[in-house]
Parts: structure tokens; C-alpha cells; sequence
């Protein structure tokens, strides 16, 4: 975690967001007027039905969906005033993710896919390599280096997959649904780890899940219904 | 991105799918050995024609002759003047005659030459067994076809032997206007040249040099340097003389073989235009199976530039692997052809040739070929990589 960031900064600003998605001849209105500072101690646990409009939003604050109308704003920065490159490059560096299943490049040892992010930010090889070495055994999972991500159980895959998103040292952690694959063994490590990075580490966590059992974990709790914030209550 | 990852990458992913890649590189091995088997055969067979016709330094020299003239004469005069010319190193003659061999109560009609051991040379005419004639006007050396009428042995035995011919000088030659025959003229064996096609004795110049000859029948002229050979040309027929250039007849089949060439490459190009699709095919399909990775990719912050660059890395080293191999494989297909070919040839009595030629050149243009049909074949999947959108691909999922 940087050390100039303050204590209740606002990390990221959604500021007025829609978004519509035309499909055939309707425009579906999939974000109304969204408005969410989230602050840099934040643990957000983000739930709502299918549909309702969690993954756009999502997307929207990875930098992946330009927004119909509002912006987005990460410490400061409007990430869709950054080209196409330029936000990847951004998302790289400031953002690791989650899925609910992990995806991998599948002729890359466990090893070499969470030193991937490290490359793609222009780090060499042999840099990387240590730096997601390291990374594996804070994780506690030194042992799959040399193996291949595919053939790893669940939980392993989404232990691997959380190196390969903190391996960059970003400021955000989102996942999506990132126990929604495990069994609640496994499932409740997970969420251990992430509560561990929000207080120890001071990382933001953005978390989509379901599952009640969890959502004590969070600090915060948004519940969104048919493209809007319909509750958002502190817990922290 | 670290540039010697995304190469390792685009290796490992090749080597992901052994089969398929190993299938991609032999469609691209064959087309490229063919088209290399098929033009190093073109070309092979072009140096043997040309060097047929031009022998060794043939580009120096220039045929010189009298036409059909019956006034032109090519005479010790006119050669002295043509060896005067500027670039001209010397000019030798030949003259045509025509004799009866004798071989105890046998008689045979040979064609009998007056010259000497450059023009012999320069004709191409290479001394198989024994030596080329020298100043010694009571030396000759015959071709084998002549040697056919004396021994059935082996021609090298017949090296020292004595030969008696009449000579017979045609009117157009002699000085009194008359055929006549010099009856009992002996020779001895110094040089045989293997050639089977009609019987032929060639003897010093100076053996006749006493019967007062008119004209030689040709002369051939060596010149200093091939690019006067014009000009040396219009000088001679000044003289009222024609002549003749071997760079004429080469360049005619320079250009039938260039046809030729092309028509050999043609069909080479056809199994590599079919290897050609055949790659293209598995690197499209290599990335809609990836399709989930690229978006991963771009989501973890590769660039467009990135993503495009491994794409083309896997097809570069596609083509650049199938380029090399096809180069050695056709390489070696023309020398195990060429191999097989001497082998029946020495069986059935001939001299090995090469029928195979690779000129650096075609090597050079495959290997450029190579590795731009790489890039070439490339360019479409890695554009359709780049434009992957992550999004589609992740809520689709």
C-alpha cells in the first residue's frame, strides 16, 4: 500500500453513472445514475440478483465498459480519459481481480502466470519469476509453482489466482464471486486472506458474492436492484 | 513486455499442441522442399546445358568463319589482322579436310583436322586418355569413334600406335585449282577424345602447313574482355568475315530456361500455396481456442501491440522452422536424387553430373519467402486477436 494514501481517502469515484445496452431495437438501462465513493479502507461486499447490475458496474470501475454517461475516477484519475493501452496499462498496475473461475494461459507453469502481470508491466523474466515466488509463499502455496494451473483443485486455482492479482502490488482488489466454486472450506480460506489483506495490508477489497455466510467479512455492504444503489450500510 | 517471454510464450504455446504444430510444419515443409527440389532441378539442369554448350571460358572466345563467301579467304593474313585488334589475345584456326584411314587391307572415310592443341582446347574437346597435340607435326590425337575402326581394346592401349591416312584436299583449298591427295601421311597416337558420334583425326597445323592451303576453314578468337566482345565482332566482319559469339545461343537458352524455371516453380508454389492455408488455418483456429487467454491478457494490462507481437511471433517461428527444414529436405531430396541418377549413369557407362543446382540466391529468396509468408499469414489472426474484446468473451462465458 502506498504510504501517501490517507486513511478515508476516496479511492475510487463512480460519479453519475449509466449505462445502456441496446440490444436488437430496445436500449436496456443496465446502470442508473450510479453514484459510490469507495474509500481506501473499504472491504465492500457487493450483492444483488442476477442482472441486477453488479458485473457492468464492475467492469465499469476495471475499466473495461465505457460508461453511457458519468465517469469513473481511481485516486484521482478519470480512467476513461486513458486510451485503450494507456487503462490497461492503469488496471495493471492499480487493480487486481478475481473471477469465480480463475482463467489461466494454459502452456504457463502456475509460476509463470502470476509473474505474468509483473511482464506485462515490463518487468524481466528472471525479476518476475522471484517477485511471484515470493508472492506464492506469502500466499502459503510455494509448493504449485511448477505445476499447471489446470490441474490444480479449486481452491489451489483461486489461491493461485489471488497471487497472480496481488503479485503487482495493486492498490484495489476486486473479485467476482471468488468462492463461488469452492467448497466452504476452502471458500471460508479465502475470505480469511482477504480480510487479512483489508486490515493488515490496508487494501480496498470490492467483493461480489451471494453467499450470506460471508458478508460479515466486509466493512460494507451494497445491495444493488435494477441498475441502482438501493442500500449501502457500514459494518466496519 | 519483456520481448523474450512473449517468444518463450509463443513457443510454448506451439508446443502445447504438438500434433497440430508438427502437422502445420510438415504441410510447409513440403511446399517449401518442393519448390526448392523443383527449381534447384530447373537450374540444375540449365548449368549443364550451358556449360555444355559454353564449355570453360567460351564467353572469350568468338567463332570466326567465311560464310558461303568464295572470295572472302580466312588466311594467314586475315588471322594476322584479327590477332592485331585491340582485346584480341590470339586467334587459332582449323582446317577442314577430309582422309581415307588405312588399316591393313580396311579403309574408312574420317574427318581429319588441321589445328592445334588451344583450338582444341577452347572447342571444349577434352583429352580423355593420354595428352593434347603438340608442335610435333607427326603427332595426332583421335576420337574414340575413329578408334572404333582400328581396336576393339581398351582405347588407352592404343596410345603410341602408328596410323596412315590419305589425305584428300578439296579443289576449294588447293592452290592449282584441283582436288589432290596425300597419299600415306603416318601419324602417331598421342591423345584420344571421347566422343562417339563420327570418326575424326585431328593433326598439328604445321603437319600441313607444306601443302599450301588457301584458307582455314574457321578460326576462333580469344579475347581480354567479354565486354568488348561487340566491338571485336564489327572489326572481324570489316574483314568481310562472319562470325559467331557463344553468349548469342546461351542467352536464347538462358531464356527458355527461365520459362522453364517457372513452370517448375509454379507447381512447387501449389503444395506451398496448399501449406500456406493450411497454416493460416491453425493459427486462426489456434486463436479462437485462446480466445478466453487474450481477453485474460488484456484484462491483466497487455497491450494490443503485445497480444498482436505473440500471434505473430507463433506464426514467424511457424514459418522460419518449416522454411529450414524444407530448405535442408528438398536439399537433400535433389542430392539423394542426383545420387540415384549417377549411380544408373556410371552403370551404364556415362560421366555423374550434378542435374541439381542451388544457386545462393534461390536459397536466399526461399528463406525470405519463408519467413514473409510467417508474417504474411500472421498478420490476419494477430489483427483479430488484438480486437478481442475482453468483455464479449468474459460474459459470455
Amino acid at each position: 500500500m502506498p504510504e501517501d494514501l490517507k486513511q478515508h481517502e476516496t479511492i475510487i469515484g463512480v460519479n453519475n453513472v449509466d449505462k445502456d445496452f441496446v440490444v436488437g431495437k430496445n436500449t436496456i438501462q443496465a446502470l442508473k445514475s450510479v453514484n459510490l465513493n469507495v474509500k481506501s479502507t473499504d472491504f465492500i461486499i457487493l450483492f444483488g440478483p442476477s442482472g441486477c447490475g453488479k458485473s457492468t458496474l464492475f467492469n465499469i470501475i476495471l475499466g473495461l465498459d465505457k460508461p453511457t454517461k458519468g465517469d469513473v475516477t481511481i485516486r484521482g484519475t478519470k480512467i476513461y480519459d486513458l486510451d485503450d493501452d494507456e487503462r490497461a496499462m492503469f488496471r495493471a498496475k492499480k487493480i487486481g481481480m478475481i473471477y469465480q473461475m480463475p482463467y489461466w494461459i494454459k502452456s504457463l507453469k502456475v509460476i509463470e502466470n502470476v509473474a505474468l502481470p509483473l511482464m506485462v508491466e515490463g518487468e524481466k523474466e528472471t525479476e518476475a519469476i522471484k517477485h511471484a515466488q515470493k508472492m506464492l509463499s506469502d500466499i502459503g502455496i510455494a509448493d504449485l509453482a511448477d505445476q499447471m494451473p489446470t490441474q490444480l483443485s479449486g481452491g489451489q486455482q483461486q489461491k493461485v489466482g489471488l497471487a497472480r492479482a496481488l503479485v503487482s502490488n495493486p492498490w484495489i482488489l476486486m473479485a467476482d464471486e471468488p468462492t463461488g466454486n469452492l467448497d466452504s472450506v476452502s471458500g471460508g480460506e479465502i475470505m480469511k486472506i482477504f480480510r487479512d489483506l483489508n486490515q493488515k495490508y490496508k487494501r480496498t477489497i470490492l467483493m461480489v458474492t451471494h453467499n450470506e455466510e460471508y458478508w460479515d467479512f466486509g466493512t460494507r455492504r451494497i445491495e444493488i436492484r435494477d441498475g441502482s444503489i438501493v442500500k449501502d450500510t457500514n459494518h466496519g | 513486455m519483456d520481448k523474450k517471454f512473449l517468444f518463450k510464450l509463443a513457443v510454448k504455446n506451439l508446443l502445447a499442441h504438438r500434433l497440430r504444430t508438427v502437422l502445420t510444419l510438415a504441410g510447409i515443409i513440403i511446399g517449401i522442399s518442393s519448390v526448392v527440389f523443383l527449381i534447384s532441378f530447373g537450374s540444375g539442369i540449365q548449368k549443364l546445358v550451358t556449360q555444355q554448350i559454353t564449355g570453360g571460358d567460351a564467353f572469350q572466345l568468338i567463332d570466326v568463319g567465311t560464310g558461303n563467301s568464295q572470295i572472302i579467304k580466312l588466311n594467314s593474313e586475315t588471322i594476322d589482322k584479327i590477332a592485331k585488334i585491340q582485346f584480341v589475345s590470339s586467334a587459332e584456326t582449323i582446317t577442314n579436310l577430309g582422309a581415307k584411314a588405312k588399316n591393313g587391307d580396311n579403309t574408312m572415310d574420317t574427318a581429319f583436322f588441321a589445328t592445334n592443341e588451344k583450338y582444341l582446347d577452347w572447342s571444349g574437346k577434352k583429352i580423355r586418355y593420354g595428352r593434347s597435340l603438340s608442335s610435333d607435326n607427326k603427332q595426332a590425337v583421335v576420337n574414340t569413334s575413329y578408334l572404333a575402326f582400328i581396336t576393339k581394346d581398351n582405347p588407352e592401349s592404343t596410345l603410341g600406335k602408328k596410323i596412315n591416312f590419305d589425305v584428300i584436299i578439296p579443289k576449294e583449298l588447293a592452290k592449282s585449282g584441283e582436288s589432290d591427295t596425300k597419299a600415306n601421311q603416318d601419324f602417331e597416337i598421342v591423345g584420344i577424345i571421347k566422343d562417339d558420334s563420327s570418326p575424326s583425326v585431328y593433326v598439328n597445323a604445321g603437319a600441313v602447313s607444306g601443302w599450301e592451303l588457301l584458307t582455314f576453314s574457321q578460326a576462333k578468337v580469344r579475347v581480354t574482355d567479354r565486354s568488348k566482345v561487340d566491338n571485336i565482332r564489327a572489326n572481324i566482319e570489316g574483314f568481310g568475315l562472319k562470325t559467331q559469339y557463344v553468349g548469342d545461343t546461351v542467352s536464347q537458352v538462358e531464356q527458355v530456361f527461365s520459362v522453364f524455371k517457372i513452370v517448375l516453380g509454379s507447381f512447387g508454389f501449389i503444395a506451398f500455396l496448399v501449406a500456406l492455408l493450411g497454416m493460416f488455418n491453425t493459427l486462426t483456429i489456434s486463436l479462437l481456442e485462446r480466445v478466453k487467454e487474450v481477453a485474460l491478457m488484456k484484462i491483466l494490462g497487455m497491450n494490443k501491440k503485445n497480444i498482436q507481437s505473440l500471434f505473430m511471433a507463433e506464426a514467424v517461428t511457424l514459418g522460419i522452422i518449416g522454411g529450414a527444414i524444407g530448405i535442408i529436405w528438398g536439399v537433400v531430396l535433389g542430392l539423394t536424387a542426383n545420387a540415384i541418377l549417377n549411380a544408373f549413369a556410371l552403370r551404364a557407362g556415362g560421366d555423374p553430373v550434378s542435374v541439381f543446382y542451388y544457386p545462393f540466391s534461390l536459397i536466399m529468396t526461399v528463406v525470405l519467402i519463408a519467413v514473409l509468408v510467417g508474417f504474411i499469414t500472421g498478420i490476419y489472426p494477430a489483427r483479430r486477436a488484438a480486437q478481442v474484446n475482453a468483455l464479449d468473451v468474459l460474459r459470455y462465458e
